[in-house]
């Protein structure tokens, strides 16, 4: 941490951010109107490399879904403020038309519900080489290349299949093509935002042993958005967790798994049935997270968490170094030193 | 499977719904001829004329085969429409088949412009509306629409005519083609006779009578398409695919043009093709105003004078005219949606 320079407190990385692909700062994002907006989610920021698997975990409400989306700026209702740079690029200042340019040709995404992703009146072929077609690529070459990428994923007899519609797939052979129209224009960054979810076990499986193969013999970087921390095990590197609208812990798979910070996260593990564990009860945690118009005092987590103090109830927690080495966000550790601080006073004033 | 390929099954559905349609049809010309029987009146005399004498009625009556029960009446109505044969009108004594082609043609011009000005100027403002969702936009276009479809028809026909025939004069005031263009009837249709006799003038000033009769006649309808449209696409904008398009950098008007507009037509189309039906019976009051001749005109005659062939004829002719347009409309959803063709939709 106490490279020369630029490593903020948020960041669990010491690589600096200059040569970062994605690197989020305290992007806040705002829905409803004006006079009472409502916070869905406050001062984000994550840091991805080339190559980097980072999952973002949370429960259904937690923002994490939005957080994907806004990096796309996918919902035009929401106010976003911040900065996302990508490749050095801040997409929030991009126009509208700029933006279209990123999407799918710089990062591609993958989306939860395979059966409603597709265009029910397009072929699939056509579906797939749409973003292709976007850029120019003449006809011929996008059918090309679409067959090989749906090869790639083990589609078979792509060239064929190519002519059907979607109907005629199944829920995993639609994955499939999801994430072949992600992967056709070459993108550096992959965004998955629940993508086995909707999938059966059998499936769900397949579809992300081909992700990890796929990502790995390309580069690429995979930004999972998911609820299952099992899914997170076998196919990240790094780990966010947010609650509320608020990233709480983030660290290396090993030690989020080993040594949770978090009380959350502790809450959340607790909760995961584990094969080489056994355990005489499964635990979950009591209660649900808050509405985001109506937050409780403090830290988001303080009516759920077991290790509550007073000051949980008055004063939102900073993120932190955490123990393990990543940052966490909870008052049962100590607060950065000085370099921190003045971050955080910033950050406030601003 | 051979059974259940996608060409098969769009075979079976087009061969169903012919055979419904003849069937719908025949239902139709039964019960239209009973419609005209259960009129209070008699055919013999009015086809006999005011001053004939109860003889000459009766020899009438004998020499149209009135006198015959009425199942040999409905028996023989039928055969003579297998040989396409409409009957004789017996006001006029002139074919039924004959005196509704010189004015079909002539209404279904005046339709067919009308659809062409709904579909042209609904579409737009139904997409508009749809995306600007309950902002000032949409709200001045829903406006603009109700009021265009609160006024009533006759009054409006009135207004238009006073206002841009009378006092700018832009357009004629009434009649089908001015007296200087002398085009042979080919098919009926004025502007089409024009085009095919090579007279762009011509057609250019058919047009121009007929340009607001159109409007006159497309409002009404125009608001029924326009509510079910900008319905369907806030509908389809939901969906979950036009997300996953965004985010594959597919621009807004691409994915207006390719994946919401095709999406959201569906129930458009299968008003249009209803609405066909309706509108050609809605011209009535406006070829009155403005002086055209239609089949409404010939339809309202008939009825008036108990003209049972003519109405039966007329009254058939539309029926035909409906079911053609129902099935035109189910060809093109065929067109539209490959789970239809699948066989998947029903």
């Amino acid at each position: 941490m106490n490279t020369i320079m630029t490593a903020l407190p948020e960041q669990t990385d010491t690589r600096p951010e200059v040569d970062a692909l994605l690197s989020v700062r305290n992007l806040t994002i705002d829905a409803g109107t004006k006079p009472d907006p409502i916070r869905l989610v406050q001062d984000f920021s994550l840091d991805m490399f080339p190559g980097d698997r980072v999952a973002l975990v949370g429960e259904s409400g937690s923002g994490k879904s939005v957080t994907a989306r806004s990096i796309m700026r996918l919902d035009p209702d929401f106010r976003l403020s911040g900065s996302v740079r990508f490749q050095g690029q801040d997409l929030l200042k991009l126009s509208d038309r700029q933006m279209v340019r990123v999407r799918g040709h710089k990062i591609g995404m993958v989306f939860q519900d395979p059966m409603g992703a597709l265009n029910p009146l397009i072929t699939i072929g056509e579906q797939v080489m749409e973003p292709l077609r976007i850029a120019g690529v003449s006809r011929s070459e996008a059918e090309r290349r679409a067959k090989d990428v749906l090869d790639e994923l083990g589609v078979v007899n792509a060239a064929a299949r190519m002519k059907a519609y979607p109907h005629e797939f199944s829920g995993g052979m639609r994955q499939r093509v999801v994430l072949a129209m992600a992967l056709i224009s070459n993108p550096s960054l992959i965004i998955a935002d629940e993508p086995t979810t909707a999938l059966d076990v059998r499936v769900q499986e397949q579809v992300l042993t081909l992700m990890d193969k796929v990502s790995k013999e390309r580069g690429l970087a995979v930004l999972l958005i998911t609820h299952d921390l099992g899914t997170v095990a076998g196919f990240t590197d790094r780990v966010a967790v947010m609650y509320s609208g608020r990233k709480v812990d983030e660290a290396t798979v090993d030690n989020l798994f080993e040594h949770p910070a978090h009380p959350y996260t502790q809450g959340l593990l607790q909760a995961v049935p584990r094969i080489d564990q056994t355990v005489p009860r499964l635990l979950t945690i009591a209660g649900a997270p808050p509405h985001p118009a109506a937050r409780p005092a403090g830290c988001a987590f303080n009516p759920r968490c077991p290790k509550a103090f007073d000051l949980c109830r008055q004063e939102v927690p900073e993120l932190r170094p955490a123990p393990g080495g990543g940052v966490v966000a909870c008052h049962h550790y100590p607060e950065a030193e000085a370099e921190a601080e003045a971050e955080a006073g910033e950050e406030q004033g601003a | 499977m051979a059974n259940n390929s996608p060409a098969r099954q769009t075979a079976v559905f087009l061969v169903r719904k012919a055979v419904s349609s003849v069937i719908t049809l025949i239902g139709l010309s039964m019960f239209v001829f009973l419609m005209v029987k259960l009129i209070p009146g008699d055919e013999a005399r009015v086809a006999a004329g005011e001053n004939a004498t109860p003889a000459q009625v009766e020899a009438v009556r004998k020499s149209l085969g009135l006198d015959q029960p009425f199942f040999v009446q409905l028996l023989q109505f039928f055969g003579r429409l297998l040989h396409g044969d409409l009957g004789t009108s017996i006001t006029t004594h002139q074919s039924v088949l004959q005196g509704i082609e010189q004015v079909m043609p002539q209404t279904i011009e005046l339709v067919v412009l009308a659809i062409i000005i709904i579909i042209s100027v609904v579409t737009p403002l139904a997409t508009l509306s749809a995306l600007r969702r309950d902002g000032a936009t949409d709200v001045a276009i829903k406006l603009f629409v109700i009021l265009s479809a609160a006024m009533p028809t006759f009054w409006l026909a009135l207004l238009l005519q006073y206002l841009l025939g009378t006092q700018i004069g832009i357009v004629p005031i009434s009649g089908r083609l001015s007296r200087q263009f002398n085009i042979p009837t080919q098919t009926g249709a004025v502007v089409v006779d024009s085009l095919l006799a090579g007279n762009p003038l011509a057609a250019w000033d058919g047009l121009q009578h007929l340009i607001v009769p159109a409007i006159v006649l497309a409002l009404p309808f125009g608001a029924q398409l326009y509510r079910i449209l900008r319905a369907e696409l806030i509908q389809v904008l939901s969906r979950e695919h036009l997300t996953v398009a965004r985010a594959k950098g597919v621009p807004q008007r691409q994915l207006v043009w390719r994946h919401v507009l095709p999406n959201s037509i569906g129930p458009g189309i299968t008003l249009v093709g209803i609405q066909f039906g309706a509108m050609t019976g809605a011209a009535v009051l406006v070829e009155g105003v403005f002086g055209l001749v239609g089949v409404g005109s010939y339809l309202t005659n008939a009825v008036a004078q108990k003209d049972t062939f003519a109405v039966l004829g007329g009254v058939l002719v539309i029926g035909v005219l409906v079911v053609v347009s129902n099935y035109v409309v189910d060809v093109l959803q065929l067109i539209r949606d490959p789970r239809l063709r699948a066989g998947q939709l029903g």
